[in-house]
């Protein structure tokens, strides 16, 4: 099918975005890489008559190294992301999720700041941010606010961006020595997106396990922090019973999705074989 | 089989590929019989303002039957352009012309020879006809041939099954195929590998799904699976040639080879990793969490045993 | 589609089945509800624009309530029908004493047809719990600060 009619402004800097977005109110949607909203459109699932486009702002689209920091421009592509030098040494576990998104097509056009703000419950970056404990730059009609991941992810499809806002930056600490990370992902075979997805940090202190983040995609209505297991395994060796106990209970008190493609039951016993194995591989890459 | 005033090949065929190359394989057999270049052969298929009658291409049957046809009309233009050799070399009659690729030449008179454009030419300009014969080159022929050809072939899958998330891992996909005499290799190599990949994906990831309510719920390719390269065996593929009797090349078909043999190797290989659980039988796809719940169930069993 | 769940609500029975039974209370609660008419006893027609994130449609239907046992336990009965596809669906609603004053259970069958269905199957469940989530931060709203019908 094709879209309903609409009208298209590039837009050529985000100030007009924002102003655009304002004018038009909720008949206006912002166009970030596509994938999720042209297809939508296509099938007439979603039907905005303004389409405001961000592709043409050059500066949204950055990898800057800020010292102790990485900044991200919200139009930085998964393409970008995989690839980038700094990112692959200074960030890998954003490297390794963007290579795991759909296919080289999406990956070429499709935008980490599209991938947040439409906050899929199986987005493979929304994963990275919360184990990276990113913060989200917001700029809207009332100036720029910092919204940390924790908070970022407020329901299925809903995050801390609201309709009339533009995700402009994401910002993650550089990672330290003697830490490793890792994204594992059990995929959905016909979108590519993934039924379960672990994204791990682990640092290692003195030999054990000093931070750890676990975030969990895929599973639930919204991507997830497994604040129980990071607390169990937090000063431990991580040895091998360590770990299987801690990981059986990473789905604990989540209600978890369930579709045609994979049961909540499922679901639920894969998160814990892919975070024990993700934790394996971060902690592997520990050295 | 039309030959042009110069000389070109135009084949006008029944078959209507859709992938499977008889545009190419059809060219080799008149290039090989006619001594003609690839480049002075067209395949005309699937227009009915100009190809009488057609039933498509299935079965693996286009080139065995279809191309059986092209070589049997090649016959025909052959003991035509015989004729008019033997009158444009003055020979005592067509039994005198030896033929060899695009020359036509007296036997044992190896200078009194002529060409398959000149002929064409000849024929067309019909200055003078030899006895009893039109102007003209081209022939139609329809063949029926008398019994169905019989491919055949082994596939091996070998696989691992992940015991704690049904996943399947692939370790190495084997396909030897026999489909008699080979006329482009590549052409064969391209059907096994597509009917592989279909056989797999039929085996392990497509589904139509209805609800209880009757609705379809897999309307897109985003829920129905479609298999992507990626998914996919390195496949390991040899032939043996053992020509039919049915037809003068020697050919079958192998249009079906991959699909034939995959889906049971696979669907076999990943019973046979469960064997231990006391699975006989799975029903396609072998989706993940499919075997996750047959190795569930299989070691609970085996716990209480 | 089953739909079901317990809510706590901190108001005395007969005051949560009243506001129940209220249209205005609900037109103001069913997520998108555009218009609620009544169409007999305890039917309603209602329009309604429900959507998640870019995806909305607007939705033609009724409701019906029935076997009621006041203050106790009803039916719900509801059907729609729009752009992206059409709704169908059942629950049987109970309210019983609680700490809190009154506890709320449902328990329901929703069947979605049509477009949505077809291509957004991953969507539907948490669609359906995220609306039954915006009805009852609603409804908890009203309930603790009634406005007069």
């Amino acid at each position: 099918m094709i879209p309903v009619n609409f009208d298209y402004v590039a837009a050529k800097s985000v100030d007009e975005a924002l102003e655009l977005l304002g004018r038009h109110g909720a008949d206006a949607k912002l166009l970030a890489g596509g994938h999720s909203l042209i297809p939508l459109m296509k099938l007439r699932l979603a039907v905005p008559s303004v389409l405001v486009d961000l592709g043409r702002i050059a500066e949204l689209r950055y990898v800057r190294d800020e010292g102790s920091e990485i900044a991200v421009g919200g139009m930085t592509t998964y393409y970008t992301l995989a690839s980038s030098e700094v990112i692959r040494q200074k960030a890998p576990l954003l490297a390794e999720a963007a290579a795991a998104v759909g296919d080289v097509q999406v990956r070429n056009r499709g935008t980490i700041g599209g991938s947040l703000v439409h906050a899929d419950p199986a987005s493979d970056m929304a994963a990275a941010v919360l184990a990276l404990d990113a913060r989200m730059i917001v700029v809207g009609p009332s100036g720029k606010r910092e919204v940390p991941a924790g908070s970022f992810f407020v329901g299925m499809l809903q995050s801390a961006v609201a309709p009339n806002e533009v995700l402009t930056e994401i910002r993650v600490k550089k990672s330290q020595a003697d830490s490793g990370a890792a994204y594992l992902k059990l995929p959905q075979p016909a979108s590519g997106f993934a039924l379960v997805g672990v994204a791990t940090r682990v640092a290692l202190a003195g030999g054990k396990c000093g931070e750890i983040a676990v975030a969990v995609t895929g599973v639930a209505p919204k991507p997830f922090r497994a604040a129980s297991v990071e607390a169990r395994l937090r000063g431990s060796s991580l040895d091998a019973e360590t770990l299987a106990l801690a990981c059986a209970d990473v789905a604990e008190g989540v209600e978890a999705l369930s579709d045609i493609h994979a049961s909540a039951e499922y679901r639920k016993s894969v998160a814990a074989v892919y975070t024990r194995r993700s934790i394996e591989t971060a902690r592997s890459r520990a050295r | 089989m039309r030959i042009s005033p110069t000389g070109k090949v135009t084949i006008l065929t029944g078959v209507s590929p859709h992938g499977q190359g008889q545009e190419t394989s059809f060219t080799q057999i008149a290039c090989h019989r006619l001594g003609v270049k690839p480049d002075d052969v067209v395949v005309t298929h699937g227009d009915t303002s100009v190809v009488q009658y057609g039933i498509g291409t299935f079965g693996s049957r286009a080139t065995a039957v279809g191309g059986t046809a092209v070589w049997m009309c090649i016959d025909a233009i052959q003991e035509k352009a015989k004729k008019f050799a033997a009158m444009m070399l003055k020979a005592r009659g067509p039994e005198q012309i030896a033929i060899d690729g695009a020359i036509y030449r007296v036997k044992g008179k190896a200078k009194l020879s002529t060409t398959f454009q000149a002929i064409a030419l000849a024929a067309y300009t019909a200055k003078t006809l030899p006895k009893g014969e039109t102007p003209g080159l081209e022939a139609t022929h329809f063949f029926e041939p008398t019994n169905f050809t019989f491919p055949f072939g082994t596939h091996v899958a070998v696989v691992e099954v992940d015991g704690e998330t049904g996943e399947i891992q692939w370790r190495r996909y084997i396909a030897i195929d026999d489909c008699g005499k080979v006329i482009n290799p590549l052409l064969v190599d391209g059907q096994v590998h597509g009917g592989i990949a279909q056989g797999l994906g039929q085996a392990l990831w497509e589904e139509v799904v209805y609800d209880e309510n009757g609705q379809l719920v897999t309307g897109s390719l985003m829920d129905y699976a479609v298999p992507k390269a990626g998914f996919l065996p390195r496949f390991e593929t040899d032939r043996t040639e053992t020509p039919t009797t049915v037809n003068p090349m020697g050919i079958k078909g192998v249009g079906e080879a991959g699909t034939i043999g995959s889906t049971p190797a696979i669907v076999n290989a990943v019973v046979d990793a469960l064997a231990p659980f006391g699975v006989k039988h799975i029903d396609m796809p072998l989706r993940p969490e499919k075997l996750w719940r047959i190795i569930h169930a299989g070691r609970a069993g085996r716990a209480t045993a | 589609m089953r739909v079901e769940g317990t809510h706590e609500l901190p108001a005395p029975r007969e005051q949560v089945w009243s506001m129940l039974m209220d249209p205005v209370v609900l037109k103001r609660c069913l997520p998108g509800c555009e218009s609620l008419e009544p169409e007999g006893d305890n039917s309603y027609k209602a329009q309604i624009k429900i959507g998640l994130a870019a995806v909305k449609g607007a939705y033609t239907g009724s409701v019906r309530i029935t076997d009621i046992d006041r203050p106790n336990s009803f039916t719900l009965a509801m059907e729609g029908k729009g752009s992206t596809g059409f709704v169908r669906g059942t629950a049987r609603v109970a309210l019983a004493d609680s700490a809190a004053a009154t506890s709320l259970r449902y328990d329901g069958d929703v069947a979605v047809g049509g477009l949505i269905a077809a291509v957004g199957q991953r969507m539907l469940q948490g669609m359906a719990s995220t609306l039954v989530a915006t009805f009852f931060q609603c409804f908890d709203r009203e309930v603790r600060t009634p406005r007069t019908s």
